[in-house]
Order: structure tokens, then C-alpha cells, then sequence
């Protein structure tokens, strides 16, 4: 009798933890949103207010950034300072192409910072200002919804996991 | 060594590395007699691509040739702008405002780009410019001994003279005064060298890039890049304590207020001034003062009858002529 209750538990804990690790995904994303927000706050001020030049300053943030999204600027710095022939554009996609695997973002994500990238060759420091503030209040609401979901999806993993564990026990007991 | 020329037969990388790889391409491709005496290239928008050599200028097609027709002729396209900004700025046209403003942008090495678009002004000045389309890149090259000939002329018991270079257009009048700035820093036999400040108004003496000068200018010289002349004489005066200031172009009324005061510093001023001869400075309002008050002691009039940089005349301050025979 008590061996069924503790297989039960058992069972129920790991349904449910289960479920918990699917849904943290979508915290991972929210921190990486977080991260991107946090890196361009920084690039913002490299680049309006001590001028310095793009490619040193998107190696300088990523090497300031954990993680991938730290990654993502080194590696659109270094193709800048090294490839001839690079655009802005280029080095832009293929760094975030080359992270993307490694990253938790939506489609909407990707193509948000991708855009952002076509922004950053072309403009004056004017037109930079509202470029860093459209791009820095889209992250937000991405990062809203993602933490939503991240919630809506917690909970429900949780029941699913409690629902179905205790399925199971009853099956099997 | 004396005399000496920048070899002239191969494009300096640093300006083939501004273009964009098809042009480049165009560039390695052209006759080598254009090369060497290549002083321009120019990119227009929309408009054939021409390189400017020895004071000709040339439309060059796509594969290099000298293009009899600018129908023959490569075509620049937007493109090729919005990647030459990009190239030139490194990415950084944010951070390229104040060069903008100035119409030029210096490449490694000291080429010179100048700009042209559309000027946005603010309180009636201009502020920056948009929808850039015209490019000038500048081959300027440094010619080591230009000034050996007129050394003599400027030094007078051991003491540099207060000298006014006056010349045409493009006639070496600022690779005159490069040279001489090399010469009176490091010093020559007979003379030791002097603390030297250069005033670089338009980044053409010293040609500096990110502040450090890409040109020989001298082992003892300072140099302010990119700095009105007026208030750049002023700040060399204060931090720098030259014992003689080099600046081209003497034009406003500014300029020769300081020239004034560096000269109640008991510094020595070498600069320069368009004209074809010393008659031209007379005409002119704002050296009217300077040359009543005879503060240049030594006048160099440079021209053409030898080829570009044959200094034709030398006055003294009393504008008794020194020597009239054009040596090059």
C-alpha cells in the first residue's frame, strides 16, 4: 500500500517536472528577448553618444552579453572587421542565422533584430535615435507575450503533468 | 633621399579599399601611364566614372580602358554610393558627422574624399549632408625634397623667415609646405631642427587619419588636424610652444589676426595664399594690412614653367625680388 503511494508520487512528480521543462522553454526565450534589450541599450550608447565605430562596438556587446545573444554580437563584429565585401546587412543575417539554432526565438523575433540590422548601416545618428526606440519597444512587447506564455504554459504543464501522472497511477495501480 | 617620389605605379590600397570590389577591379585594370599620374577619382552617381591624371580627365569603361564616349563609359549606380559610405565611414556614418559636415572624409594613409549631396542646414549653416552621390577621391603624394630649393631663401642667419608661399591652384603649394615642415622639424645640414606646429584646416598638409598624421611632416612636429586656422594658432600658442606655425591658405580676416598674434608670440608663420604673383596680394583686401605692415619677410611664387612646383620668384619683404630665375 504505501509502495503504490510512493509510485504514484513518483509518477505524478515526474509527469509533472516533465511538463515544467517543456514549458521553460518559453522562459528562455523571454530571457533572451531580456538579453537582446539589454545588449542594444548598451549599443545605443556606444554608438550615439562615444561614436564608436560599429564593428568594434558590436564586439565590445558581445563580449558584455552572456550567452548566445553575446555570441550573435561577436560574430557580427568579427564578420565586419574581417570579411571584405560584407554589408551591415550580411554579417547581421548570417551572425543571427548562425545563432538562431542555438536561440529560443519566435519567427516575429528573428525578424524584428533582423530588420533592426538593415537600419543600423544606413542611418544618421537622428535617424539611429528612433531606430533604437522602435526596436527597443517591439522587444518589449515581445518580451510581454513571451513571458505570458511562458506563464499560461507553466500552469498548463503543470495540470497536464498532475492530470495525467494521476492518470497513470490509477492505470497502473 | 633628395628629390625622391612617391613610386607613383601602384594604387594606394587604402583607396582601392574604400571602392566596391567591381570598381576596384576597374582601377587595377588601367593603363599605367594613367596610374602613375593618377590625382582624382572621381564617382557619380548615375554618371560615368572618371579618373583625373597629370590634370586630364579620362572616362574609364568597365574592363579599365580609357572610354572615348562616356556612352563606353562604367556607370555608377546607388549602390556603389551607399557602399562607398559605408566603406569609407567602416560601417559608422553615425560617427562620421562632423567629417560630413566638413564635405570630406580622410582615408588611411591621408586620401582625402570629398562629398557632395544635399545640404541640411540648421540657423543657416550646414548641418549635415543627405543623399550623398558624388565622391573625390584625392591621390595627394608626398614629394620628399620639394622644398631643398627654397631652404636657403627661408633661413636667415639660423632663424626661419616669415615666409607667405603664393601660388595657382595645384601648382605643389601644399606639398611645399609639407616639405618645408619635414625640413625645419627635423633639421638639414646647417640647421637644426625646430619645434614645428602645423594647423591642418583641411586635413591636406599632415593628411591625418584618426588624428595621427600619414604624411612625413617632421620628427618635431605637432600638428592640429582638421582646426580653423584662427583659434588653431591660438591653442598651439598656448600648449605647444612651436617656434614656428605652418598653416595653408591665409583667407580671412581671423586668420590674419592670428598670424599677428603668433608673431607677437615671437613665433615664425609660414603659410600661403592664392595668387600668380606677389601683384595678386596687393588686390586683395585682406592681406592689404598684412602687406603694408610688411610682416612676411620672404614671398615664394610658385608656378608652371618648369612643370607643376617650379618656384619662379623669390621677394624679400621689402618685395625686392630675389631671385627670378624658375628653378624646379
Amino acid at each position: 500500500m504505501i509502495l503504490k503511494i510512493i509510485s504514484s508520487a513518483a509518477i505524478i512528480a515526474s509527469a509533472t517536472a516533465l511538463g515544467v521543462q517543456y514549458a521553460s522553454r518559453y522562459g528562455l526565450r523571454a530571457k533572451e528577448i531580456r538579453a537582446f534589450q539589454s545588449a542594444l541599450v548598451q549599443l545605443e550608447s556606444e554608438i550615439l553618444y562615444y561614436d564608436t565605430l560599429l564593428p568594434d562596438a558590436l564586439m565590445e556587446i558581445g563580449a558584455l552579453t552572456e550567452g548566445e545573444v553575446g555570441k550573435f554580437f561577436t560574430e557580427a563584429g568579427r564578420r565586419l572587421k574581417s570579411k571584405r565585401g560584407q554589408t551591415i546587412d550580411d554579417a547581421w543575417r548570417k551572425a543571427l542565422d548562425h545563432s538562431r539554432q542555438n536561440l529560443n526565438l519566435t519567427q516575429e523575433d528573428y525578424e524584428l533584430i533582423l530588420d533592426f540590422g538593415g537600419q543600423l548601416g544606413l542611418s544618421d545618428k537622428e535617424g539611429l535615435r528612433k531606430y533604437f526606440q522602435l526596436i527597443q519597444s517591439r522587444l518589449k512587447n515581445q518580451e510581454a507575450k513571451a513571458e505570458e506564455e511562458r506563464n499560461r504554459y507553466e500552469k498548463m504543464a503543470k495540470s497536464l503533468g498532475l492530470l495525467g501522472g494521476l492518470a497513470i497511477a490509477i492505470i497502473l495501480l | 633621399m633628395e628629390g625622391m617620389k612617391e613610386p607613383r605605379g601602384v594604387l594606394p590600397e587604402a583607396v582601392l579599399d574604400a571602392l566596391p570590389d567591381h570598381i576596384q577591379a576597374i582601377l587595377r585594370k588601367i593603363p599605367a601611364t594613367l596610374a602613375e599620374g593618377l590625382e582624382e577619382i572621381r564617382i557619380r552617381e548615375n554618371r560615368p566614372l572618371m579618373v583625373s591624371s597629370l590634370g586630364r580627365d579620362y572616362f574609364l569603361s568597365g574592363n579599365g580602358e580609357i572610354a572615348s564616349h562616356p556612352s563606353q563609359a562604367y556607370w555608377a549606380t546607388r549602390a556603389d554610393s551607399q557602399r562607398i559610405l559605408q566603406l569609407i565611414s567602416n560601417f559608422s556614418i553615425y560617427a562620421m558627422e562632423e567629417e560630413i559636415r566638413n564635405g570630406y572624409v580622410t582615408l588611411k594613409g591621408g586620401f582625402r574624399v570629398g562629398l557632395a549631396g544635399k545640404a541640411v542646414l540648421e540657423d543657416g549653416k550646414v548641418k549635415t549632408l543627405k543623399y550623398i552621390n558624388s565622391f573625390n577621391i584625392r591621390i595627394s603624394r608626398e614629394v620628399i625634397g620639394a622644398a631643398r630649393k627654397v631652404l636657403p631663401y627661408i633661413i636667415k642667419n639660423r632663424e626661419v623667415c616669415h615666409t607667405l608661399v603664393i601660388s595657382p591652384p595645384q601648382m605643389g603649394k601644399t606639398t611645399m609646405l609639407r616639405d618645408i615642415a619635414r625640413n625645419l622639424s627635423d633639421g638639414f645640414s646647417g640647421f637644426p631642427g625646430i619645434k614645428t606646429a602645423i594647423v591642418d584646416e583641411r586635413s591636406e598638409i599632415a593628411g591625418c587619419y584618426k588624428g595621427v598624421p600619414q604624411m612625413r611632416i617632421g620628427l618635431q612636429t605637432d600638428v592640429l588636424d582638421a582646426c580653423p586656422k584662427a583659434v588653431g594658432i591660438m591653442m598651439l600658442i598656448r600648449s605647444m610652444s612651436p617656434r614656428v606655425i605652418i598653416t595653408d591658405e591665409l583667407g580671412r580676416d581671423e586668420d590674419v589676426e592670428a598670424v599677428e598674434e603668433a608673431l607677437n608670440a615671437g613665433i615664425k608663420i609660414i603659410s600661403s595664399a592664392h595668387g600668380k604673383d606677389i601683384e595678386d596680394l596687393f588686390n586683395r583686401p585682406i592681406f592689404s594690412d598684412l602687406m603694408r605692415k610688411k610682416i612676411f619677410e620672404r614671398f615664394l611664387v610658385l608656378g608652371n614653367s618648369l612643370g607643376v612646383g617650379t618656384l619662379e620668384k623669390v621677394y624679400d619683404g621689402q618685395f625686392n625680388i630675389l631671385s627670378k630665375n624658375p628653378v624646379r
